[in-house]
């Protein structure tokens, strides 16, 4: 028979469902407020008493950041994407052979490189942002997509290779090994026996990966004043320091700008999980 | 010589020629694209390089690191910094800690909540700034509505601007992008307690109180320890809601370390200065470091 301790009583119930409702309410509020916002005409955003639910709906505020604005959110969105799925693909890829090595085979200085690597990820950018500007600029990678590029993966790489590894770690030796005695090279192994097995690995690391692209900004700011390469958080702050904010727009951009993490994020959630909590708990 | 070279090449026979080969790309792309900066902002903190004179380099010494220690404006964002990052981990820790233990609980759209909660991670911190900004505005913010509804107050106050709550909201904004990651760490680390002991307990005659401080709290220990350094980590380079929500106003009372760093740089163009606040920046994050990296490998 179970402990009564351990089961829920009504009182227990009522109790859950109070403190449930206004964690949800404080985690989702904001996120509906924007929706809402975004989906009125200018002229009630501004009234006094703000419309719990609109009372008109309109799409003008997304027409208007779409259509060719002072900041125009497409093609921001547009440099945001290619920025953060060139990232991701250059980080897997070559995440996945840093991550074997340090995971499968034993070698010398592989745990001081191992280090060194998460010691370069926990480095303050802000550190770095003034050499990064002065050394781009020599290079010319100022003002190029190809500059974030760079910049983002040297801190985005770590990252993957960590939650990789911590993937690659509880694949048994047994399934490699019977690969190799079939012939397999160990990259054989790893392309036709690890890397499928690990695909959740893959998934979770490359949407961190992705998430912490879409929102990098200061970095960005460093490196990229041209509004033709702005990336969607450096669009979006341009809002701020106009005179008039028109928070119509604002909130409408922002719903583009969390469409694809959010979407990614809901739908990948349990993979997610997996790799946020790889440096965090024993695998 | 043909075998020789075939040998060098022949990777099946020695692991560390593998692994050399496999990491070869990571280490160009991570340290090599780290390392020269790092080289380069370290001879520039003991010159006197502004930007206008940026190829005129003058050796001073320690002369940027004495003024770093002395500056007012530096004293007073390393206490910005330190108010941030004290309220900002021990809120998260402590809401962290109680939300995951209810959402360890069954109940109906458990997993639908365990889903929803994560999206706040998964926010750019620029958006949760202009979100925060849109619902404490000063004139039509849905804040100051509800407040003023329910009797809290009795005219709208522009908190952004107030040097009272400048720096609550930006622990506010800062706690609700930033607590799902501890919610996320901490359940995982729950979810490994067997409900035996429990049960053991609570047939002892404890209390569920007791057994969450003699039970839950001692076994997600490391959980806690892993969030509360990795948070104090983000919280230092925190810069993106300062820029969007304050500015570091209203005076310098939001300017943290991050932020002083990145107004000395970009705004008053002190290169070798900025470089000097940099690895005082630098060596404090290194230090946190290396306490994680230690208790990752005590763990395994």
């Amino acid at each position: 028979m179970k402990n009564r301790l351990l089961k829920q009583t009504a009182i227990d119930k009522i109790i859950l469902y109070f403190f449930l409702t206004i964690t949800m309410i404080f985690f989702l509020f904001p996120f509906y407020w924007i929706v809402m916002t975004s989906i009125q005409p200018k002229g009630q955003l501004y009234s006094l008493t703000p419309n719990f639910i609109p009372k008109d709906v309109t799409i003008e505020n997304y027409i208007s950041i779409l259509g060719a604005g002072k900041v125009n959110i497409a093609i921001a969105l547009k440099n945001s994407l290619i920025v953060a799925i060139s990232v991701t693909v250059v980080c897997i890829f070559f995440g996945i052979f840093a991550a074997y090595a340090f995971a499968r085979l034993k070698f010398k200085g592989s745990n001081s490189m191992f280090v060194a690597l998460i010691f370069a990820q926990m480095l303050p950018p802000v550190a770095l942002l003034i050499p990064f500007y002065l050394i781009f600029k020599q290079v010319g990678l100022t003002n190029t997509l190809q500059g974030l590029i760079v910049m983002q993966i040297s801190w985005l790489l770590p990252i993957v290779i960590w939650i990789l590894y911590s993937y690659f770690k509880t694949i048994p030796d047994d399934l490699e090994n019977s690969a190799r005695i079939d012939g397999a090279s160990k990259v054989e192994a790893l392309l036709r026996i690890i890397v499928p097995i690990s695909l959740p690995g893959l998934v979770s690391s490359g949407v961190i990966c992705f998430v912490f692209s879409m929102g990098e900004f200061m970095s960005a700011m460093a490196i990229v004043n041209v509004t033709r390469l702005h990336t969607l958080p450096l669009a979006l702050a341009q809002f701020v320091t106009k005179y008039s904010i028109e928070y119509g727009k604002i909130t409408a951009s922002a719903v583009l700008a969390i469409l694809f993490p959010v979407l990614f994020v809901l739908i990948f959630q349990r993979y997610i999980v997996r790799g946020l909590t790889a440096g965090a708990v024993k695998a | 010589m043909k075998t020789s070279i075939k040998n060098f090449f022949d990777f099946e026979k020695s692991d560390a020629k593998l692994a050399a080969a496999l990491i070869a790309p990571t280490f160009i792309l991570v340290l090599g694209v780290v390392a020269y900066p790092l080289i380069y902002s370290f001879v520039m903190s003991f010159g006197d390089v502004e930007f206008a004179n940026i190829k005129d380099y003058n050796f001073v010494g320690f002369a940027q690191f004495k003024k770093v220690f002395t500056d007012p404006d530096f004293i007073n964002a390393v206490k910005v910094s330190a108010r941030f990052i004290f309220s900002t981990v021990f809120i998260k820790l402590v809401i962290g800690t109680l939300i995951a233990v209810m959402l360890k609980e069954s109940f109906m759209g458990r997993s639908l909540a365990r889903a929803l909660i994560i999206i706040p991670w998964a926010t750019p911190f620029v958006v949760v700034g202009l979100m925060w900004k849109w619902m404490l505005h000063s004139k039509v913010g849905v804040f100051n509505f509800l407040l003023l509804k329910f009797g809290i107050i009795d005219a709208y106050i522009p908190f952004l601007s107030t040097k009272t709550f400048a720096m609550p909201f930006v622990i506010t904004a800062d706690v609700w992008q930033g607590t799902p990651f501890f919610i996320i760490v901490i359940l995982a680390g729950l979810q490994t307690i067997p409900d035996e002991l429990y049960e053991a307990a609570y047939i002892d005659g404890a209390s569920r109180i007791k057994a969450f401080f003699r039970i839950t709290l001692p076994l997600v220990k490391f959980p806690l320890y892993i969030s509360t350094i990795l948070g104090t980590i983000f919280a230092i380079n925190s810069f993106d809601l300062f820029f969007v929500l304050t500015k570091g106003g209203p005076g310098n009372i939001t300017t943290n370390v991050t932020l002083f760093n990145w107004n000395n740089a970009f705004k008053f163009y002190h290169l070798s200065y900025a470089s000097a606040i940099s690895y005082v920046i630098l060596i404090f994050s290194m230090m946190l470091t290396i306490g994680y990296v230690t208790l990752m490998r005590k763990e395994k």
